[in-house]
């Protein structure tokens, strides 16, 4: 038996609904799991990630700890797969590009309704927010997208299984989707 | 450009398939009609092409560069490509660049999922990730606009709703303001939208291709391909535009403009488009009787026994006590059904439609018995307006009343097509646009028509149809300016301006509107018409004349009732002016007020008249002033839910499909007056509707025979002096 293909995946400026669609795939996982092996993720034990063969991003670039560990992520994989509108077009986290990043940062700590004194808070172990956010190609290269908010269970599976036979997925008119 | 049958016919190959058309088409109308596909964004086929989403770029062998198949004309010979490996690069860069540019977030946005055509694109040309930085630009969104939100972000700047805006609904309230990259959707000079000259028909919503103009009523309540859509007739005016409705469940989700019908080609206005989305009024959903001031529902069978209890009795002592009124906004099928019980059954000669008079005095005009229906065959339609190169708009005020023809009016007048006389006796909504625009003294129209006609025999360039002696021409020379000027209060310059422009007119259009239907004089019209012989405008012997009027079935409505009269032999001059004008409060004891979903406003004086009956029964979908007095209240469906045919602007009958069935299974109207009148004939089976439509066809049918269109010439020619008004004196 061919030794199993070695994924990772991470979640950057994301809200985790890829990784959950990825969930979707429901007894397919079992099917996959004896032609890949996920050997870091945020839904398994070790968030490391060791050079793996698919490294997949889920989730936009939004502060300096996302860039770190996308940089890193590219390092470590030899494809690198955009999942999500986020990671592929920016997504949602981008609604925010329009304004200056410290009006941002007051809506969201100071000037909330919720709020009665608040402050942005300054601290090293707070990554620092990106000026503009980005899609991961705007900072690394790209070699595949899955785009979909989120992409369904099917697609995921049908970017994996043409990964597998070593092509990179073309999205034929009907599977496509960016909502 | 439109397709021109008479230009001669080309041949050219399109991926490799033989396609024909005619000279001055474009390359894609051909492609179009020979079934084959290229891929547009900034076109829509109701506008005036324009070529700049370049996505219907096409390559002809033996042209240097791709070409934008919206613009450029078709030649005999072409070989045209349209899907070649280089187009479909371009196309994905187009969209990549599009997408790029403004803040499109897919997820987000009401059209995601079907509904808009930038996506569909991007999905047909597999974009899956955009090569190009994001600009993310500071746009705003608009949403000051009651019925629908302008987001700049999600625009393409395809210009589709601002040459709809000034093409078709012909008031260019959208722009292309600021230059290059700053290029934006202007609302006149870059204004909110509630403080705009907008007149809310709707149509660039329609028109954009993605979600940068989106209505409010309808957002995010159901995506098109979730919807049902029942195609159906809008009831809103006479005009009889169709309307797409769309519907989820119980819910009316939107309504859009057809784009087969004749009468509107998809175009609507505000109160055919968005008033229904926004009516939420209660209904009168049971039949009710009223007894001591308080109201008791009763069964449909007990309602109708109690009505036709006390029709019996008075049908014996004197049927004409009974009255009987009818709303014009009601089906052919009621109307006939509603006079066949009350004329021919109960035999009252006191049945009436709701502003019948205001065909009544023009049928007069034409000074023949029984020339009735003729009218309606003289009378012109409204594609009339098409051809016409002078409109003048007397007592009409379409802006307000019939607001889609208004827009075929602006824009002709916008294409520089047409002139637009205006003759009114106060403002109206299209006054800005008019070439020459007068307020009379109110009722003095009559005057200014003789003083024009009085100008036209003294003209040397008049092309009068018929000769006119001596004797007469010196009465209409009575008309001096100064007459004139003093009678109508317009200036003598004015009316001299007017008959020059309608004389120098190949085909000048007349549309009256209540302004002068409600002067109720025939003689008026008589001389109208005695006008339009003067300055020699008919042809093929239809009269230039457009009438606009109230009820959403005026012209089917006013042909039956019309047809019934003669039935029965009553006079036809026995017209109801006013809303229960004809109603003698000495000898009236029972009046039934069919009202359907219109809504009248009723004066005092005729809530006092419903006072003094003894018995008033009120079929209404919406609870009025008019049920203070009501003995026994009757539902009645409304718009969406009627089944039948009214007739049209363009004269034609057409079909209503009901959108949903009717709350409470009310009967239709005319199921109503079928019932009751089982109840006098002894009838055990009610008629069906396709039974009541074929009687209904067959009387019609037997009773248009018997006419012949009028002849104009037989109108004797006079010069009818009108009254000076208080004003004008």
């Amino acid at each position: 038996m061919a030794a199993k293909v070695k994924v990772a995946t991470v979640w950057l400026g994301g809200c985790s609904g890829c990784h959950m669609s990825f969930l979707d795939l429901d007894e397919r996982l079992v099917e996959l799991a004896g032609l890949i092996e996920i050997v870091a993720s945020p839904i398994v034990d070790v968030k490391e990630i060791p050079p793996v063969d698919v490294g997949i991003v889920e989730g936009a670039v939004c502060n300096k700890e996302n860039e770190e560990v996308l940089l890193h992520m590219r390092k470590q994989c030899k494809i690198l797969v955009a999942i999500g509108d986020c990671a592929a077009y920016a997504g949602v986290p981008a609604m925010r590009n329009q304004f200056k990043r410290e009006d941002v940062l007051d809506r969201a700590y100071v000037d909330a309704e919720s709020t009665l004194i608040g402050e942005i808070p300054h601290s090293a172990e707070v990554p620092e927010l990106m000026k503009k956010v980005k899609a991961i190609k705007d900072v690394v290269k790209v070699d595949a997208y899955i785009p979909g908010c989120p992409p369904s269970a099917d697609d995921i599976y049908y970017a994996l299984t043409e990964l597998l036979a070593g092509r990179i997925p073309e999205w034929p008119e009907g599977m496509l989707h960016f909502d | 450009m439109p397709k021109n049958d008479t230009s001669p016919e080309i041949k050219l190959t399109i991926n490799s398939k033989e396609c024909s058309g005619h000279e001055g088409q474009t390359i894609l109308e051909i492609a179009n009609d020979n079934g084959v596909y290229i891929p547009t964004l900034c076109y829509l086929k109701s506008l005036t092409p324009m070529g700049s989403c370049r996505m219907c770029v096409v390559e002809v062998e033996g042209m240097r560069k791709p070409v934008t198949s919206c613009t450029t004309p078709a030649a005999n010979g072409m070989v045209v490509h349209s899907n070649t490996e280089k187009l479909q690069t371009m196309r994905r860069m187009i969209l990549e660049l599009l997408f790029s540019e403004r803040n499109h977030f897919c997820p987000f946005c009401e059209m995601s999922g079907g509904d808009c055509e930038l996506q569909n694109k991007a999905y047909e040309n597999k974009m899956d990730h955009i090569r190009y930085p994001y600009l993310f630009p500071d746009l705003s969104v608009d949403s000051s606009h009651p019925y629908f939100v302008l987001d700049h972000n999600r625009c393409i700047l395809c210009a589709r709703c601002v040459r709809y805006c000034d093409e078709v609904e012909g008031v260019h309230t959208l722009d292309l303001g600021f230059r290059g990259h700053n290029a934006m959707v202007v609302v006149d000079l870059n204004q909110p939208f509630s403080e705009s000259s907008c007149t809310s028909c709707g149509g660039c919503v329609q028109a954009c291709p993605t979600g940068a103009l989106f209505n409010k009523l309808s957002s995010f309540r159901g995506k098109t391909k979730d919807c049902q859509m029942t195609p159906s007739i809008c009831q809103q005016c006479s005009l009889g535009c169709g309307i797409e409705v769309y519907t989820r469940g119980n819910h009316l989700v939107n309504i859009d403009g057809d784009e087969s019908s004749k009468v509107n080609h998809g175009h609507l206005c505000n109160k055919g488009r968005y008033e229904p989305l926004l009516n939420h009024k209660s209904r009168i959903l049971r039949p009710a009787v009223v007894h001591q001031g308080a109201s008791i529902e009763f069964s449909w069978d007990k309602a109708l026994d109690h009505i036709s209890y006390r029709l019996k009795r008075l049908k014996a002592k004197d049927p004409n006590s009974i009255y009987a009124y009818i709303s014009p906004k009601m089906t052919n099928e009621a109307i006939f059904s509603f006079m066949h019980f009350f004329r021919n059954i109960i035999g009252t000669s006191n049945a009436y439609l709701f502003g019948s008079y205001q065909y009544n005095t023009f049928a007069q005009a034409l000074n023949k018995p029984n020339t009735e229906y003729s009218v309606l065959n003289m009378e012109s339609d409204m594609s009339r307006l098409d051809d016409s190169d002078c409109i003048i708009l007397m007592g009409a005020d379409p802006g307000k009343t019939h607001k889609v023809l208004a827009s075929r009016v602006r824009s002709r007048i916008r294409q520089q097509k047409a002139k637009l006389i205006i003759i009114n006796d106060n403002k109206s909504q299209l006054d800005d646009m008019a070439d020459i625009h007068v307020t009379l003294h109110t009722g003095t129209d009559g005057t200014l028509l003789n003083s024009l006609i009085s100008l036209d025999l003294t003209s040397p360039s008049s092309k009068q149809q018929v000769e006119l002696p001596y004797s007469l021409r010196e009465e209409f020379n009575q008309y001096t300016p100064e007459y004139a000027e003093k009678v109508t209060g317009i200036s003598w310059d004015k009316i001299v301006q007017i008959s020059k422009m309608i004389s120098r007119a190949k085909d000048p259009v007349f549309v009256f509107g209540r302004g002068l239907a409600k002067q109720n004089n025939p003689q008026l019209f008589q001389t109208l018409i005695n006008f339009i012989r003067q300055v020699g405008r008919i042809q093929n012997g239809k009269l230039p004349i457009l009438g606009l009027r109230h009820g959403a079935n005026a012209r089917g409505a006013f042909e039956i009732d019309m047809m019934m009269r003669q039935e029965i032999g009553g006079a036809p001059e026995d017209f109801s002016v006013r809303l229960l004008e004809k109603v003698n409060a000495e000898d009236a004891k029972f009046l039934f007020l069919a009202l359907g979903d219109d809504e009248l406003p009723f004066l005092d004086k005729d809530i006092q008249k419903m006072g003094q009956m003894d018995f008033l029964v009120v079929q209404s979908s919406y609870p009025s002033d008019a049920l203070n007095h009501a003995e026994v209240i009757l539902p009645s469906p409304v718009w969406y839910e009627k089944t039948g045919t009214m007739g049209n602007a363009l004269g034609q009958k057409q079909a209503l499909t009901p959108v949903f069935e009717p709350q409470n299974q009310i009967p239709q109207e005319w199921e109503v007056f079928a019932e009751l009148a089982k109840r006098f004939t002894g009838d055990k089976s009610t008629l069906s509707i396709e039974q009541t439509q074929a009687k209904l066809e067959e009387i019609q049918t037997a009773y248009r025979a018997k006419f012949a269109p009028v002849n104009v010439d037989a109108i004797p020619f006079q010069c009818v002096s009108f009254p000076e008004t208080e004003e004008g004196r």
